[in-house]
């Protein structure tokens, strides 16, 4: 009787050994790693009317990154601690490469809803940092980019250059705190497509007054530095006349 | 038709039952304890015989029990019985029939034999109906085999007598009441089982239970934490611990609610514990929400040591028991120090010391006092949690710690002292009143980092980047008591009993708690999180029976109600920030106050002597945290009910299988945040699995202890979003992060005597453990490796002399400790990630202790 006990005992622990291995290994997974690429996909062709003003741009490089994309509609640096997604890098990048769409770098993060972007221009100030620091591959170095080209209204024209610097306002936060950017992200087969036009940014210069400016100072070239009012629209475009749009493309299955 | 030790024979034609009194006797579980002047060593038994259900009392088939008080003389023979108690004519002399053929070894009196006295229940049920002609009685207690715990119908005690040359010396058998079970998952760990393994600290001893694993991320100043049958809980916010009846748990602690460090227990002086996995009983009460652990304290052998151990990473270890013989188990003293740099790049080393001891006296009127105090400190360096992929890309090794001065600068200090005394009645007719009262007082100072540097201060917005090494501090001065009724088991109708039990207990805590930011190295304050003084009161009733409906069905519950009372002064309340106005006065003082309530009940069939079949129920409860209360709050208890079914299969003493399947279901359950170094609201969990215990003595000298856990831990329902958490981590339906799935434990001891070496005895020792831990999930779709431990020890005894060696995590596995997932910035890359990342906490790897002890 007690060898029968025994036989009985050891088939229950062997069913119950099986049984736990078997049901282990069915663990859920609510969300998912995704890796994807980002590229840059430059709008428009380099040339605008703005203010009257014939603009052509032949020269945009670009210092973008790092982005984090997160779930809630603000991207500020309280209510976005922690991103769905991330590029942590900076790219530079020509922003005048119509034709070619640029590799900004590899997205990697998790499945799930985006509602809003925070990134910065090449010059990030994180936490840990006492003041805004450039990141090694900016334009210049050290700028967020670097724009040339020329303005032409009537006969009257003259060339300019830019060195913008997108700094962030606060320690900790990013130059662009908070910005629309709305996908749903469920697998890793997804392309991101950051598109802007260079153009845009330039929409709140003056180019009269700059026209003048030059004629004063009998320079052939107009120059736009950091702390100038030239610069501040820039920064107005950049950030509210001609903000990036985020566009996830679905693609199929390899 | 009588046997003698009857322990290989699974049916046997008896029909009276002895309740475990011989295994309790020979095997030392029950001591006797004597006038202290006198030091009597009580007598133990060599020869039992089992009472025979008389055939002239069949046709009443009555339960009854006897109770005889035997003389034992100084060659240890029975030379009087006396019945104290009756159970009829019939049976008494059955009684007497039995008992006048035990033999013992006679008790002692400074090393010589005297005449004894002592009192011996037998408990008569009739034989079970044909096809067997007597066959065997269903026991009312079948129970996993105890060390060092008698069952209750053997703690018995006679009353003292004066102790004369020329008269029998009156002892007490004596012994901790093992309470009734509550279902198959009311797991009793015996000594043997205990001792079969290493184990470092007497939170480990709980690693041989089904469905525990016990880490210990945060060093030996910080409570330990354990995951038990699906719940991760944390410092000890799902298990309800009592050492000695005093409670562990800490409500409302800043660490985490229900925090409770173990590490006050030495090892060494654990004589069981008992494990219940569910809440079945009434008597459990706060926080006992995966289940409740009792630590029975006592030191078996009865000689004074000193055992000194060495180690790796400069392990020193001295530990002093004093035992003296003739005293009662639970008489003991102990003190321990230690030191050790710790394993890794020198961040983990600590200090502690501790001491417990305990007195059992008897006082007059039957009453018996357990006196006990106990206390704790430690201090500790610790390493902190590390990412995986710093780890993987080599930026820091697997037992370092970062390099960065708020890493290095993580430290906890703790201690606890506590006192004790509870005081039993049996009176004559069997009932039991039992009170006690405790005090203790608790401090508790840490300063981790597990997210590097991301917070920003509240106090200052501004403030950012400055590490976020959180400092917690909370000093708890508690006290309560317990008082409890146990009526005699009446015995109205045939084949049916009934006994209940009326219980109250009251504790009030008073908590001073706080969290601050500290700036490394400069150790300055950056921001204040937490200023507040808790005031915490419980106060619980309850009631519980015992009812044997038929011979073969026994019902055991009741219900059990607990009022909790807050009072908080939130200093912090209200707060003003730097950039705003000041419109008020900050604080927030606050109270509330709610009931919870819920049955308990366990239905027990016993259709063999060998099976037993078990469904329960029962209803438990958490209490808040204090400060999450808002005023006049209904305190929102998180409530729990566990269901069970299963079964018992038993061998006396040399096997026991038990098989269950189990639901448990939380309201809402709580996930360590990391930001907050403190447990946050998740939501409500439901946990299903099943488990399996096997228990086996196939022979004296090998002790076996096998156990497989699966548990399938879901979360109902996902936490509120919020504006700045709009997707929680956590979602319905996702596997509970933290729980391993399947839990599967091994102990397997061996010891045995080897011969005589220069005329003395020469006994030896060897055990091990494996522990398998599988897959466990973490947030973000993340999971942990599978992890599979082998602890072993070996030791070998000659007289007064013992040499032992424990080596910890034998095949150096490198493994997590705990693993978590969450947001950090250690400034490993130049850029910083704002994704979850893998973080974990090192287990240690192989440690060699090496141990010599000294019996005085």
């Amino acid at each position: 009787m007690a060898r029968r006990h025994v036989s009985m005992i050891a088939s229950m622990g062997a069913c119950l050994a099986l049984a736990g291995t078997l049901v282990a290994a069915c663990i859920e997974s609510p969300q998912t790693l995704v890796a994807y690429d980002a590229v840059v996909v430059p709008q428009g062709t380099g040339s605008a009317t703005l203010r009257g003003w014939n603009v052509t741009l032949t020269r945009a490089d670009v210092a973008l990154g790092p982005f984090y994309f997160c779930a809630s509609a603000s991207g500020s640096s309280t209510l976005c601690e922690q991103a769905v997604d991330e590029i942590t890098s900076v790219a530079l990048i020509d922003g005048l490469a119509f034709m070619q769409q640029a590799l900004l770098g590899r997205v990697h993060g998790l499945s799930g809803s985006v509602q809003s972007a925070a990134y910065d221009f090449g010059i990030s100030w994180f936490a840990t940092q006492e003041s805004p620091t450039p990141a090694p591959n900016t334009p210049g170095p050290g700028h967020s980019m670097r724009i040339e080209g020329y303005a032409q209204k009537g006969t009257g024209a003259f060339a300019f250059t830019a060195d913008v610097d997108v700094v962030p306002q606060y320690q900790g936060q990013n130059a662009f705190p908070t910005a629309t950017a709305e996908g749903n992200i469920t697998s890793s087969f997804y392309r991101l497509e950051v598109r802007f036009d260079p153009t845009g940014w330039l929409k709140q210069l003056d180019f009269d007054d700059m026209a003048a400016q030059l004629a004063a100072s009998g320079d052939t070239v107009f120059h736009i530095e950091p702390g100038t009012r030239e610069h501040s629209a820039i920064i107005v475009g950049i950030k509210n006349l001609a903000p990036m749009d985020f566009v996830w493309i679905p693609l199929s299955n390899p | 038709m009588k046997v003698r030790h009857p322990r290989h024979r699974v049916a046997r034609p008896l029909v009276a039952m002895v309740l475990g009194i011989c295994a309790a006797l020979i095997g030392g579980q029950a001591r006797a304890q004597g006038d202290a002047p006198a030091q009597i060593t009580p007598p133990s038994v060599i020869t039992h015989v089992d009472a025979v259900y008389p055939r002239a009392a069949l046709a009443t088939r009555k339960h009854a029990d006897v109770v005889l008080a035997l003389t034992v003389d100084i060659d240890g023979h029975v030379s009087k019985v006396d019945v104290i108690e009756s159970g009829g004519k019939d049976l008494d002399e059955a009684a007497i029939v039995a008992a006048r053929q035990w033999t013992f070894v006679p008790a002692e009196r400074a090393g010589k034999p005297v005449a004894s006295r002592i009192r011996v229940p037998f408990h008569f049920a009739p034989p079970a109906p044909p096809p067997e002609l007597v066959p065997p009685t269903p026991a009312p207690e079948p129970e996993l085999p105890t060390h060092g715990a008698v069952p209750e119908e053997q703690a018995q005690q006679a009353p003292r007598a004066p102790v004369a040359a020329s008269e029998p010396a009156e002892v007490q058998i004596t012994g901790k009441p093992n309470p009734p079970s509550r279902g198959p998952s009311d797991f009793r760990l015996s000594g043997e089982t205990l001792a079969a393994a290493p184990h470092a600290t007497g939170a480990d001893l709980l690693s041989t239970a089904p469905g525990v694993f016990i880490a210990h991320p945060e060093g030996e100043a910080i409570a330990q934490r354990i995951y038990l049958r699906g719940f991760d809980a944390e410092h000890g916010q799902d298990v309800e611990f009592k050492v000695s009846g005093i409670p562990m748990n800490q409500p409302s602690h800043i660490h985490g609610q229900g925090y409770a460090d173990l590490n006050l227990i030495i090892p060494e002086t654990v004589r069981s514990i008992r494990v219940v996995e569910g809440v079945y009983d009434p008597r459990q009460g706060d926080f006992a929400v995966a289940g409740s652990i009792d630590y029975d304290l006592g030191v078996e052998e009865r000689r004074s040591r000193v055992k000194a151990t060495f180690g790796s990473f400069n392990t020193q270890r001295v530990l002093g028991i004093w035992a003296p013989e003739g005293e009662a188990q639970e008489t003991f003293g102990a003190a321990v120090l230690r030191r050790t740099n710790g394993f890794g790049d020198g961040t983990r080393g600590a200090t502690s010391g501790g001491a417990v001891g305990q007195y059992k006296i008897a006082l007059p009127s039957d009453v018996t006092a357990l006196l006990h105090i106990g206390a704790y400190a430690a201090r500790a360096n610790l390493a902190g949690v590390l990412r995986r992929d710093d780890i993987d890309a080599g930026r820091v090794g697997f037992y370092d710690a970062y390099s960065d001065p708020s890493a290095r600068a993580q430290s906890a200090g703790t201690s606890r002292t506590q006192i004790g005394i509870s005081l039993e009645k049996k009176t004559s007719d069997g009932a039991r009143v039992e009170a006690g009262t405790w005090l203790y007082i608790a401090t508790f100072r840490a300063r981790t980092n597990f997210t590097g540097y991301t917070e920003r201060s509240v106090v200052e917005p501004t403030w950012v980047g400055r590490g976020d090494l959180v400092e917690q501090s909370n000093d708890d001065l508690g006290i309560g008591g317990q008082i409890s009724y146990r009526s005699q088991r009446f015995h109205a109708i045939e084949n049916t009993s009934l006994q209940y039990e009326l219980g109250a207990s009251v504790q009030t805590h008073n908590i001073a708690q706080a969290q601050n930011l500290l700036m490394m190295p400069q150790n300055e304050t950056w921001d204040q999180r937490v200023d507040a003084n808790v005031k915490q009161t419980d106060i619980g009733t309850y009631a519980d029976v015992d009812i044997a409906a038929t011979r073969y069905v026994r019902v055991r519950g009741g219900a059990r109600a607990d009022l909790l009372f807050f009072d908080v002064d939130d200093k912090l309340g209200n707060f003003i920030p730097a950039f705003s106005e000041k419109t008020h006065i900050e604080g927030f003082r606050r109270t509330a106050s709610g009931i919870a309530a819920g049955p308990r009940a366990t239905v027990e069939a016993l259709p063999a002597p060998w099976l037993k079949l078990s469904a329960s129920y029962g209803e438990g409860y958490r209490s808040p945290d204090a400060r999450t209360l808002e005023e006049g709050e209904q305190a929102p208890f998180a409530k729990v009910r566990s269901y069970e079914a299963g079964m018992t299969i038993k061998d006396k003493d040399r096997m026991s299988l038990t098989a269950a399947a189990y639901e448990t279901d939380l309201s809402y359950d709580l996930a360590f945040d990391p930001t907050t170094a403190r447990l946050e609201r998740i939501g409500p969990t439901t946990r299903r699995g099943f488990v399996g215990y096997f228990v086996a003595k196939p022979a004296p000298w090998l002790n076996t202890a096998f156990s497989a856990t699966y548990v399938h831990a879901t979360l109902d329902s996902p936490p509120v979003p919020t504006p700045d958490n709009p997707t929680p981590a956590f979602v319905q339906g996702q596997a509970l992060p933290y729980v391993p799935p399947l839990l599967v434990r091994a102990d397997v001891g061996f010891a045995k005597k080897a011969g005589i070496v220069m005329g003395k005895e020469l006994a030896w020792r060897v055990g091990y453990a494996t522990t398998f831990l599988s897959a466990r999930p973490l947030p973000y779709s993340q999971s942990s490796p599978a992890v599979f431990l082998v602890d072993a020890t070996a030791s070998v005894r000659r007289d007064f002399l013992e040499l032992s060696l424990d080596v910890l995590n034998l095949l150096d596995a490198q493994y997590a400790d705990t693993e978590y997932a969450f947001v950090s910035n250690w400034q490993t890359t130049p850029i910083p990630s704002r994704l979850p990342a893998r973080h974990i906490t090192a287990g240690a790897p192989r440690t060699i202790l090496a141990s010599i002890t000294v019996y005085l």
